[in-house]
């Protein structure tokens, strides 16, 4: 056990000094408070449910059954009514100038067609430039447009109920599992976690080594008893410290804000995003050893960064890339940890169900590691 | 006298460039030896193989009888090496940054308690003790990484140009304290671009594209100049000019302000000047510094 002590001895030092100068440097504070604000502002932001549409309805009939169909849209919390008219000359105006994003035209004959038996037509005008919420706000108005044209048909059959009996009809029942409201923060708050893990531990711990040999401090311990290895060790456990307070202070956080449920294991959280903390620290030393000043090592930082957040299914779904983008998706590993950090949250996958990606993270961290450890000792002499 | 440092055909290889070539000297125990030249000569090279932080591509090293680089391990609690750009850390007090490198070096803390009043004593950093070393003035800073390299009391101290950067006045106690630190018999092996740092010194040797091309003690050095130094003060810059342009006899030549720095090749061509340029021009024979030698053997 001598060697031991005698190995964690130094270390102790080298953490003791650390955690001194992240005190000076108010960097504790970027390192505790950032995330947080981080969480809180992606979680608002990544959110791509689409809600309160700037809507202009333009009701050239005026009739009881336009009315009818408008009130419809007043009530719904996905559309805004921002502008009632009769004229449509008015439209062009109006979703050109972005006062509103959709517009819902019924035309002059809407309630004769429908008296008549007829088909009456109603105009849907959406905003192609934002084609993603264009779609869903589309498809909701159909919804609403579909419901009132039940409406009218069952009331047609019930009135003819005496002549035809009942009729037959399929209806459906939605359940979705794992997140029942559809949220996209529930989904997003998860991924936002991952990112921030990455942001800080990466980025810090390759700042941080820099640093000392933009001062020369790394030099200088070469020349000492204190060994390369001991220097990383010294240098990496408080960052793991710190990563996963942020996990946990993180966690909390998105909890009370977004009541973003948490229905798995938190201990198998804390133990797996310990590996993927492992891996971006081994890249934020591997990043330092090539890197001679702190502005390089941050931009490769956010080089590295990158396809962390566009490539592991993070904002875009993997399963929907080109082919070639998906195999590439494999060294991703921030792709591993979206599926163990969601899993856990949402669906409170156990370690067995997770085994692929941990052992995935597992692999990756150890090669990453041994790499930047062995890059760490040639820098340092 | 007992040889500390043994240098024999030195050889370092940057991807063809060759930063050290085929040094060869020795640093007699209690010796302040300088490695003087300017940038780009080797000196960082040497001391950083000389240190055991950088393999030589070739010749062979010994420090305190241990060959480089391969006991290199064993050196280093002997050794105290102070890199070119040491800037510590700059969150941490004068006091902190000391007991950190005491740390590391395993120092017992009431072995460094009975050592740390002295060291803050000679470099005149007590009162200073508890600043942040970022707040702390050039030369200061230089003293205070000076304590951090003597903390674990060193045989050979390798100080990579300690007084690059710092005003003349700190410049001036800061080799005071090596000469202090000398006389407590330490050997201190100092690399600096500074000539006239080579009055501080045992023994120099001059370092110019990877090879020592001079060493001595300064004495010998000076005295081994070839030629002859003369100075002039005269009255009509122009018309000097124009006696230096016409004599033949000037191997080197430098204004000072309204002062010449003139080089003849001996006594005869001196004296002939001195004839020639007149009495108003004050032209008189003084003795060669240790750049002088070094402009010459380099013109050589």
């Amino acid at each position: 056990m001598g060697t031991l002590k005698e190995f964690l001895v130094p270390v102790g030092h080298m953490m003791k000094k650390e955690f001194i100068e992240m005190r000076r440097s108010k960097l504790v504070i970027m390192l505790i408070i950032a995330p947080i604000i981080q969480a809180i502002v992606f979680g608002y932001v990544a959110t791509t449910d689409i809600t309160h549409v700037p809507t202009m309805i333009c009701d050239e009939d005026s009739s009881s059954q336009s009315r009818a169909l408008s009130d419809k849209f007043l009530n719904s919390e996905y559309f805004d009514i921002v502008d009632l008219t009769r004229n449509p000359q008015t439209i062009q105006g109006e979703l050109g100038s972005n006062r509103a994003k959709v517009c819902i035209r019924i035309p002059n004959d809407f309630e004769k067609r429908i008296k008549r038996g007829e088909t009456a037509v109603v105009q849907i005008i959406g905003d192609g430039t934002d084609s993603n919420s264009a779609t869903q706000t589309m498809s909701r108005a159909q919804l609403i447009i579909m419901a009132f044209s039940n409406n009218i048909f069952a009331d047609k059959i019930t009135s003819m109920r005496s002549v035809v009996g009942t009729l037959p009809s399929v209806s459906m029942e939605e359940r979705v599992w794992y997140n029942p409201e559809l949220a996209s923060a529930n989904v997003m708050v998860p991924g936002v976690i991952g990112l921030i893990l990455t942001i800080v531990t990466l980025v810090i711990m390759s700042l941080s080594i820099v640093r000392e040999k933009e001062s020369g401090n790394i030099e200088q311990m070469v020349v000492t008893p204190i060994t390369p290895l001991q220097i990383i060790a010294g240098k990496v456990i408080p960052y793991i410290a710190i990563g996963l307070a942020d996990i946990v202070l993180v966690v909390v956080v998105c909890g009370l804000i977004f009541k973003t449920p948490f229905v798995g294991s938190f201990l198998l959280l804390m133990v797996l995003s310990f590996l993927m903390i492992m891996v971006n620290l081994g890249m934020g030393i591997l990043i330092s050893t090539v890197s001679a000043t702190q502005q390089q090592a941050m931009f490769s930082s956010i080089f590295i960064m990158m396809p962390n957040i566009l490539l592991s299914g993070f904002m875009f779904p993997i399963k929907n890339m080109p082919v070639v983008l998906q195999w590439l998706t494999y060294l991703i590993p921030m792709r591993y940890y979206m599926v163990i950090i969601r899993g856990i949250f949402l669906k409170g996958l156990g370690f067995m169900e997770l085994l692929p990606q941990s052992a995935a993270l597992f692999v990756y961290g150890v090669i990453v590691f041994t790499a930047a450890i062995r890059a760490f000792r040639k820098t340092a002499g | 006298m007992e040889i500390v440092v043994n240098v024999e055909k030195l050889d370092k290889n940057f991807k063809g460039v060759k930063a050290v070539d085929g040094l060869d000297f020795t640093v007699n125990r209690g010796e302040i030896f300088g490695l003087i030249g300017p940038d780009g000569g080797g000196k960082t090279t040497t001391l950083r193989m000389l240190s055991g932080i950088m393999k030589p591509t070739g010749g062979a090293a010994t420090v305190l009888g241990r060959k480089l680089p391969d006991e290199a391990e064993g050196v280093k609690e002997h050794i105290g090496y102070m890199c070119q750009k040491f800037s510590l850390y700059t969150d941490l007090t004068v006091e902190e940054n000391i007991r950190f490198f005491a740390d590391i070096y395993l120092i017992e803390k009431k072995e460094l308690d009975e050592r740390l009043g002295p060291l803050l004593q000679m470099t005149r950093l007590a009162p200073f003790k508890d600043r942040l070393a970022g707040d702390l003035s050039g030369g200061m800073k230089q003293k205070l990484a000076l304590i951090c390299t003597l903390i674990h009391r060193p045989e050979i101290l390798f100080l990579d140009e300690p007084t690059t950067g710092v005003d003349p006045v700190s410049r001036r106690e800061f080799w005071e304290i090596l000469q202090q630190i000398h006389t407590d018999g330490v050997t201190i092996v100092v690399t600096t671009p500074y000539m006239d740092e080579a009055e501080q010194c045992s023994r120099i040797g001059l370092m110019f594209g990877g090879r020592i091309i001079a060493m001595d003690t300064p004495r010998d050095m000076k005295r081994s100049f070839k030629g002859v130094v003369l100075e002039s003060h005269p009255a009509d810059i122009k018309s000097f000019r124009e006696i230096i342009a016409s004599s033949g006899h000037i191997l080197d030549q430098q204004q000072l302000g309204s002062r010449f720095h003139l080089v003849v090749e001996d006594m005869a061509a001196a004296d002939d000047f001195i004839k020639k340029a007149g009495k108003d021009s004050m032209t008189h024979v003084i003795a060669a510094s240790v750049e002088d030698v070094f402009i010459e053997r380099i013109k050589e």
